[in-house]
């Protein structure tokens, strides 16, 4: 069994509704986002980027790649990094990190997310603080993989929701996503629902060069044809593809 | 090993796989491809959810809907009464509406328990200070000030401010039927919040009328003009793809790129506020190429109807000799007069059918008159054609900022592509001409025949507050006094046309519901400074958070919010009926608002005991139950098949009036021949039938407003003309800029724009759009914090440069409080214009003055030395321990 997500592009409407249900049940503290969503060419939000003669926004939600050969877990001094056998998913154990940051430095996509000292709490009513998420711990085995209090000075990132897909649901991003755009499931099963979803369709995984092989599988969007006579920047070209 | 077979996981995992089922064969498969994953795993299911739930285990589910009016089911789970996770409930009988929510109300549980809730009523001391009180202080003080100001003013002299009733009928009903008890102004949230499409009354005779959603993905052409759906409807916003898939095309009209753009197949970069000179193109180019559909227009539209050519007026039957008006039409609608084709002879028409006809669509005609006279007279067609001889695809293009060619073959395009959906946005109806762009693009739909059929037509998607069953025996009670007054005669004083009833010493106080006006409405400054001199003697405040007008009110009332309280919603985007419930008990003092409302009611005027019963605060519950069979039984043949039980389950089903699954708007009128307009609840028919007295859809207004503004048919007039620069010459130079203040993904309006996430999503920074060229004019770039700013106001921001902005326009995300942003506010900028075609009738949220939010010109400056100001004082979250200098926000990127 391979677990594997396929994100169809031309449904995404770059909402970030995945980043936020990540985050909520996943209990990420602030500053903390295991799954966000770019617009390709800018930092901003809500911003169009010339690409080529057009303007573009092209959004791409980026989370753990759960890549088949991880550098991650490679770079890992302490095997807190591992690859779960019975899925391929990539996890981090978190009673065995030590916060020496090389699989970050390692990552090719950027996607670890790093807890400098004790994790921010959410302020709640009257000065208490709000607990959010998952409430509970989960380990695979004897791997501490998830737990709603992080420990000091651990990595964290996607788990695949493995809290979830262990009771045989699909990850929080992929049951949330308004757009329909992800799509979950065991790619070793040919009847899974990712596996009957990209049938027929062409697809690409991120960062190819690094040789990887994601378990992340994007589905390209289409372009948009364009009618406008503005100049599109300082060099002032027309871009009129009517 | 555990599996979920032997985990008490109450109904979690095949919900979980069953809302995947579209990409599935089937549900089932989905279903045993899940039990095959447990099955084989040596994978440890985690602890489930449910032990310990305080509720039995269970997800709870309720409603999403807030003012974006989306309506979704969501589901949260519950610990030390608290909501620890939200997910959507997605159990849609149509699959393709699940999931439904979006990231806002999914994070809506970082603020219920939030340090902006609401928990104490709140009321002014002696010093003027606001204070906690108990709640018989807090109840008692606003029944005497309310009492008093009533009596001193007159109880009009009151206004009610409240979300959008199809939001919540129950509670906020309540504050419908306490201003229906005294006689408060209701201040109608449709005109206020700019929502009002005035050409749907002015050309359809009705409020609204439109698709749900899911009839999008029907549509095999969609012309977006700037509705940047993606962002504003997102949980619709998968409809439009879908059509795509199936074959269709999206082409967008928006000056400024956008999500929406992204997603479309086009995008058609027109300039700002010049839609309708693109629409009247089209409609010319389609009547040109005779490619419209002629049997639609002379059944269902005034074209054949006579216009005196001479006074601009429709001829009536009862005016011509030897014609005798048909028999039996009310008051509110008139005979008109045709020319019978096959007869060869004048005809009168009838407003009580829609039948097929023989009458004339162009030509000219000598009608003799009672009066001896001859009059000369033109059918509306004709006028319409002559109309349109300006409007060349070269006339029209040189306005657009496009080519020709592109109005042509989009004109083309929308003539031959069937079904054709219009989608009518708020980006181009909230301008002071917004009314006469509507009518511009009503044309197309009707000219193309797309009005009645599945996937095609005209829709509007800004506010929505469309009642969707009879309402009344609730919100109107016994001896009920109606009355209301727009918030536009507010700030601009009384005007010699207004049809409205305008207090007779002003607005004196203000009772405000799930509302934030000194932040959110037009002119807030406005409202803040009425506050500050004592002008606005009384504002009470109901909302679940700590708003400035919850913080500046005489009065604040802490309220439940939509996971503390029965409610229920409905919303034109999707046909489901459906409950808030109660799923955490409110916290501290909080309580329902129908409790409120009872005992404010009875403490204003005991003698409305009967129409209020009181009830103890923890019965609040049972009343609402109350309330609800009531709205159900008596909401007439939309509703009253669905029972409280059903939709304590889950969402119930409006009925509609066509066959098939997904409710066609005038249906009955295009297939059935009944006469135009459909209801405006909770109107009765003959109140709004008046706007169009032929029965038909009239392109053609003969009022002497219409007339004297040369707007009888549909026409293109530029921005700022009749406003700012009417106003201000000097402003066409000072004020070169338009000023848009869209909505943003992250906020619904100014709701969730204390959400902790949110605030991180956007760098916890109020920022200002710009063209790079813009910029560069003004000597700005990128990240320097700059001030937008006119004559009335100012707002300020960090500048992004954005090559998808108009040149000649500035973008502000509206919905930013004011303490987020250095005290400015954005609404600070804005001005209500009266527009006077606007005033021609009045019926409070149908036809009424609207809020014109784009007709505002503005310019950009550097502000605090350019240095940016990030918000460090929210209180969402703390952070310790954090090594210094490390940024606690690791989303996007600090410029």
């Amino acid at each position: 069994m391979r677990y594997a997500m396929a994100i169809d592009l031309g449904r995404c409407i770059g909402c970030r509704t995945c980043a936020v249900v990540c985050k909520d049940f996943n209990a990420q503290p602030q500053g903390i986002w295991w799954n966000r969503v770019f617009t390709s060419g800018t930092p901003e939000y809500d911003v169009a980027v010339k690409v080529n003669d057009q303007l573009r926004m092209e959004f791409v939600p980026i989370s753990c790649q759960h890549c088949t050969d991880a550098p991650c877990e490679t770079a890992c001094p302490t095997q807190a990094t591992y690859t779960d056998k019975d899925t391929g998913t990539v996890l981090v154990d978190y009673d065995r990190c030590i916060g020496c940051r090389m699989c970050a430095s390692a990552c090719p996509y950027g996607v670890r997310q790093y807890n400098w000292g004790a994790p921010a709490k959410m302020v709640g009513l009257d000065g208490s603080v709000y607990r959010y998420g998952w409430p509970h711990e989960y380990r695979d085995g004897d791997h501490l993989v998830y737990t709603p209090e992080r420990p000091e000075g651990v990595m964290e990132k996607c788990t695949f929701c493995a809290q979830l897909t262990s009771q045989g649901q699909d990850p929080a991003c992929c049951t949330a996503c308004p757009g329909n755009a992800r799509i979950f499931g065991d790619m070793d099963d040919a009847d899974s629902p990712i596996r009957r979803y990209l049938e027929g369709k062409e697809t690409y995984t991120l960062g190819e060069e690094y040789r990887t092989e994601p378990n992340v599988y994007y589905i390209a969007a289409h372009g948009v044809s364009q009618v406008n006579l503005l100049s599109t920047g300082a060099e002032g070209e027309e871009a009129n593809h009517g | 090993m555990t599996s979920a077979n032997d985990t008490p996981v109450a109904n979690a995992a095949p919900k979980g796989i069953s809302r995947r089922a579209f990409v599935a064969a089937t549900s089932a498969a989905a279903l045993g491809g899940a039990a095959a994953l447990n099955a084989t795993t040596g994978v440890k299911a985690a602890a489930a959810l449910t032990e310990g739930a305080p509720l039995g285990g269970q997800w709870v589910r309720t409603t999403c809907s807030p003012n974006c009016t989306g309506a979704c089911g969501m589901e949260a789970w519950v610990e030390d009464g608290e909501v620890r996770l939200v997910r959507q409930a997605a159990d849609y009988p149509y699959e393709h509406y699940n999931p439904r929510g979006c990231l806002k109300g999914l994070s809506i549980n970082t603020m219920l328990h939030g340090p902006d809730r609401l928990t104490m009523p709140l009321i002014r001391n002696d010093k003027g200070e606001q204070v906690e009180t108990d709640w018989d202080t807090a109840l008692d003080t606003a029944a005497d000030k309310l009492r008093e100001i009533a009596e001193k003013y007159g109880p009009n002299s009151i206004g009610v401010i409240y979300q959008v009733q199809g939001t919540g009928h129950i509670q906020k009903g309540a504050l419908v039927r306490i201003a229906n008890t005294f006689g408060w102004s209701v201040i109608g949230g449709y005109e206020l919040n700019g929502d009002l499409p005035m050409f749907w009354p002015e050309t359809f005779g009705c409020q609204s009328e439109e698709l749900e959603s899911y009839c999008w993905e029907d549509s095999k052409l969609t012309l977006i003009f700037g509705s940047n759906i993606m962002v504003t409807r997102m949980p619709d916003a998968h409809f439009l793809t879908y059509s795509q898939e199936a074959g269709g095309k999206v082409i967008y009209f928006d000056p400024n790129y956008s999500a929406s753009a992204e997603r479309a197949d086009e995008w058609v970069r027109i300039a700002p506020d010049s839609d309708g000179a693109f629409a009247l193109a089209m409609a010319k180019t389609i009547i040109d190429e005779d490619l419209y559909d002629k049997h639609f227009m002379q059944t269902y539209t005034d074209s054949p109807l006579l216009i005196n050519v001479e006074t601009g007026k429709r001829i009536l039957a009862s005016e011509v000799q030897g014609l005798e008006p048909v028999a039996g039409v009310p008051d509110y609608q008139s005979s008109f007069v045709a020319y019978d084709e096959a007869a060869g002879t004048l005809a009168a028409t009838s407003p009580l059918e829609l039948a097929d006809n023989a009458f004339a669509l162009t030509g000219t005609y000598e009608v003799p008159l009672k009066d001896g006279g001859t009059a000369q007279a033109k059918p509306g067609f004709q006028l319409l054609v002559e109309r349109l001889e300006e409007y060349t695809p070269a006339f029209a293009a040189e306005i657009c900022g496009i080519d020709a060619d592109t109005i042509v073959r989009i004109a083309r395009e929308a003539a031959t592509v069937k079904p054709m959906h219009i989608i009518f946005g708020g980006g181009t109806q909230q301008w002071y001409h917004g009314d006469l762009k509507g009518r511009a693009c009503a044309l197309v739909a009707c000219l193309t025949g797309n009005i009645g059929q599945l996937g095609g037509g005209i829709s509007t998607y800004v506010g929505q507050y469309k009642t969707r069953f009879n309402t009344a025996s609730w919100m109107v009670p016994e001896g009920a006094i109606k009355a209301s007054c727009p918030f536009h005669y507010w700030v601009n004083g009384p005007t010699a046309d207004m049809k409205a009833v305008y207090p007779k010493d002003g607005f004196k106080a203000l009772v405000v519901g799930w509302g934030n006006p000194l932040e959110q409405h037009n002119v807030a400054d406005w409202l803040r400074t009425a506050v500050e001199t004592g002008d606005l003697e009384c504002v009470v405040c109901l909302d679940f958070q700590r708003t400035l007008t919850a913080t500046s009110a005489t009065v604040t009332f802490p309220c439940a919010s939509w996971y503390e309280k029965t409610e229920l919603t409905t919303t034109p985007l999707h046909p489901y009926v459906q409950l808030q419930q109660r799923i955490v008990d409110p916290p501290g003092q909080a309580r329902e608002e129908i409790w409120i409302f009872t005992e404010l009611a009875n403490r204003i005027d005991p003698s409305k005991a009967d129409l209020w019963p009181r009830f103890a605060p923890e019965d609040s519950e049972k009343r609402s139950d109350e309330v609800l069979a009531l709205l159900l039984e008596k909401g007439g043949p939309t509703i009253d098949h669905l029972t409280p039980e059903e939709l304590r389950r889950g969402p119930g089903k409006l009925a509609h009036a066509n066959p098939g699954e997904k409710r066609i708007p005038f249906w009955e009128q295009v297939h059935e021949r009944v006469p135009f307009p459909t209801v405006s609840r909770p109107n009765p028919i003959d109140a709004t039938a008046k706007f169009v007295r032929s029965g038909r859809i009239e392109f053609y207004r003969d009022e002497d407003i219409f007339l004297q503004l040369d707007e009888q048919l549909p026409c293109y007039k530029p921005p700022f003309e009749d406003t700012e620069y009417k106003d201000d010459p000097a402003a066409r130079e000072l004020y070169p800029l338009g000023y848009t203040t869209r909505n943003s993904a992250f906020r619904v309006h100014a709701t969730y724009v204390n959400n902790p996430f949110m605030l991180e999503l956007q760098d916890n920074t109020p920022k200002v759009w710009l063209n790079p060229d813009t910029a560069a004019e003004r000597g700005l770039k990128n990240g320097d914090w700059v001030e937008v700013y006119n004559s009335r106001g100012t707002v300020q921001g960090q500048l992004i440069e954005d090559p998808g902005v108009y040149p000649t326009q500035c973008i502000f995300d509206q919905g930013w409080w004011s303490h987020y942003d250095n005290g400015t506010s954005y609404n600070s900028l804005i001005w209500p214009w009266i527009n006077p075609t606007n005033e021609v009738y009045y019926i409070v949220s149908v036809w009424s003055p609207n809020m014109a939010w784009n007709e505002t010109a503005c310019n950009v400056r550097l502000c605090n030395g350019g240095r940016p100001q990030v918000i460090d004082d929210t209180g969402k979250s703390t952070y310790e321990g954090g090594p210094s200098g490390v940024s606690p926000i690791e989303y996007g990127e600090r410029v």
